[in-house]
C-alpha cells in the first residue's frame, strides 16, 4: 500500500553531467574496497562522505557503502580522493 | 641527482603526526587581518561584489545565497564578433513589467491603468500582444480587463485596498521575458580572449536550457547552488577556487594546499557545512571539544541528559584534562609485547 515516492526526474537524470569543476568519480569493486581500507588501516565510517543523491553519481546507481573513487585534479597535483556513499 | 631529489621530496613531505589545520588555520587567519585593513573599503569604486574578508567570510560561512550572485557564461560557439554574443546576452536579460510600463491605480474606482512604454519595447523587440497575454493569464477570477493601445486597464470587483496593492505589486515584478533572476549582462573577454557573459544573479538550472550557453564551462559564484547541481566533489572545487581568486586579487599569497585543506574539512560529510558553531566544530563528536568552543552549558547539559561519552581522542579535550595531545610525538603509542617464559 505505501506509495513509493518518486523523485522529480530531470533531463539529466540518467546521463552523467560534464562539467568542469566535476572530477571523474568511479565506483570501487569489492576487492579494491578491502585493499584500499587495508592501506589507508580505516573502517568506512572514517572515510569522507557523500550523498546516494549526489549529482556527479547518480547516474551510476550507487548503492549505501559503496567507495566511491575520485580522480582530483587541483592546480598543485593531481591526487585520488575516497569518500563512502550515504 | 636522482638522491638528491629523492631527498627533497622528503624533505618537503609534511611528518606524521604534524597539526595541519592549525598551520591552515594560521595561514590563512594571519594574512586575513591584513585583507581587513586593506580592503573594507575602496575609494571610488562602486562595490559590486563582495571581495577580500568579506567574502571570504562568505565562503567559510557556507552561505544559501551569496550577497552579490554572479554568473559566468560561457558560449557553445566561440564566437570571433561581439555583437552576436550581446545579442545572447540581451535574449538572457530578465524584463519585468514594471521595466517597460507604467503604474496608476484609482483606489476609488479599484482599477489599475498600466501604460506600456512603446518605445520601450521596440527596442528589447518585445511584442505587445504577448505581454497583454501574460497579463491576462496572471488575472484572477474576479479582474476583467480592457486594453486599447499600449493601455490596459484592470477592472476589480470591490477588491479590499490592501489587495489591490498586493496585486499591483505582483503585476509589476511579472517576468516578461529573459531568464528569472538574471541582471545587467555585461559582454567581457576572459585571459585566453574568448567572450563570455557577466551577469547578476544566479539561475544556472534556466540558463543550460539555452542553446548557445554552454553548460560544462559556465559558472556561478554561488556554491550552494553547484553543490546543487553538480555533487559535493564540484562545491569543493568552487570552494578552492573561489577563495584562491579572493585572496590572488587581494596579493596575499597563501599556498593552495591549505585552501584544499579547508574545502576538504568543509565537505567531509557529504554536504557543504559551515566553519563555525553551526558547522564543523559544532558536530565534533567529542563533548569537551564542542563545550570548550562556544555554547558550553548547552553542549554540557545535553551531554549530561543523553548520557555522551568522550573517548578524549582529540586534541582540546586532551589539553583540557592535562594530557599530552595526540600530535607530532604524542601521537605515537608504546605497546610492549609481554613474553612469558
Amino acid at each position: 500500500m505505501a506509495k513509493v515516492r518518486k523523485r522529480k526526474i530531470s533531463n539529466f537524470e540518467n546521463a552523467p553531467i560534464v562539467h568542469y569543476l566535476i572530477p571523474k568519480h568511479e565506483i570501487l569493486s569489492e576487492e579494491e574496497e578491502k585493499k584500499i581500507l587495508e592501506k589507508y588501516n580505516v573502517t568506512k565510517e572514517q572515510l569522507p562522505r557523500i550523498k546516494i543523491d549526489d549529482p556527479a553519481i547518480r547516474h551510476m546507481n550507487p548503492k549505501k557503502g559503496d567507495i566511491i573513487k575520485i580522480y582530483r585534479e587541483d592546480k598543485h597535483a593531481k591526487s585520488i580522493y575516497y569518500r563512502v556513499v550515504v | 641527482m636522482t638522491r638528491n631529489v629523492d631527498k627533497d621530496k622528503k624533505d618537503i613531505m609534511i611528518t606524521p603526526g604534524e597539526g595541519v589545520g592549525i598551520l591552515t588555520a594560521h595561514s590563512i587567519g594571519e594574512p586575513g587581518t591584513q585583507m581587513t585593513m586593506r580592503t573594507f573599503h575602496l575609494p571610488g569604486v562602486v562595490e559590486a561584489v563582495p571581495t577580500g574578508l568579506p567574502r571570504l567570510i562568505e565562503i567559510v560561512d557556507a552561505k544559501k545565497k551569496p550577497k552579490k550572485p554572479v554568473v559566468m557564461i560561457y558560449l557553445k560557439e566561440k564566437y570571433k564578433d561581439m555583437k552576436k554574443v550581446e545579442e545572447i546576452a540581451e535574449k538572457i536579460d530578465e524584463v519585468l513589467l514594471k521595466d517597460v510600463a507604467k503604474f496608476s491605480e484609482d483606489f476609488r474606482k479599484r482599477q489599475i491603468l498600466i501604460r506600456i512604454d512603446k518605445d520601450e519595447i521596440r527596442q528589447l523587440k518585445i511584442d505587445l500582444i504577448g505581454i497583454k497575454k501574460k497579463i491576462k493569464a496572471e488575472l484572477g477570477p474576479n479582474i476583467k480587463m480592457k486594453h486599447k493601445g499600449e493601455k490596459v486597464l484592470l477592472i476589480t470587483k470591490d477588491m479590499p485596498l490592501r489587495m489591490l496593492r498586493k496585486f499591483t505589486n505582483k503585476m509589476k515584478n511579472l517576468h516578461i521575458k529573459g531568464v528569472k533572476g538574471i541582471n545587467k549582462p555585461v559582454v567581457t573577454k576572459d585571459e585566453n580572449g574568448e567572450w563570455l557573459i557577466v551577469a547578476g544573479g544566479s539561475n544556472l538550472t534556466d540558463l543550460f536550457k539555452f542553446e548557445d550557453v554552454d553548460p560544462s564551462r559556465s559558472t556561478t559564484n554561488d556554491i550552494m547552488e553547484i553543490y546543487n547541481l553538480f555533487g559535493i566533489e564540484a562545491a569543493r572545487n568552487a570552494i578552492v577556487n573561489e577563495m584562491y581568486t579572493t585572496m590572488k586579487i587581494q596579493k596575499v599569497n597563501v599556498d593552495i594546499r591549505h585552501i584544499c585543506l579547508l574545502a576538504d574539512a568543509m565537505t567531509v560529510e557529504g554536504e557543504v557545512v559551515s566553519v563555525g558553531r553551526h558547522g564543523l566544530s559544532g558536530r565534533k563528536p567529542s563533548v569537551l571539544a564542542r563545550a570548550a568552543f562556544e555554547e558550553t552549558v548547552k553542549h554540557l547539559v545535553n551531554a549530561a541528559i543523553n548520557g555522551e561519552e568522550d573517548r578524549l581522542r582529540g586534541v582540546t579535550e586532551n589539553i583540557l584534562i592535562g594530557q599530552p595531545v595526540p600530535l607530532g610525538t604524542g601521537l605515537v603509542k608504546l605497546t610492549m609485547k609481554h613474553e612469558t617464559k
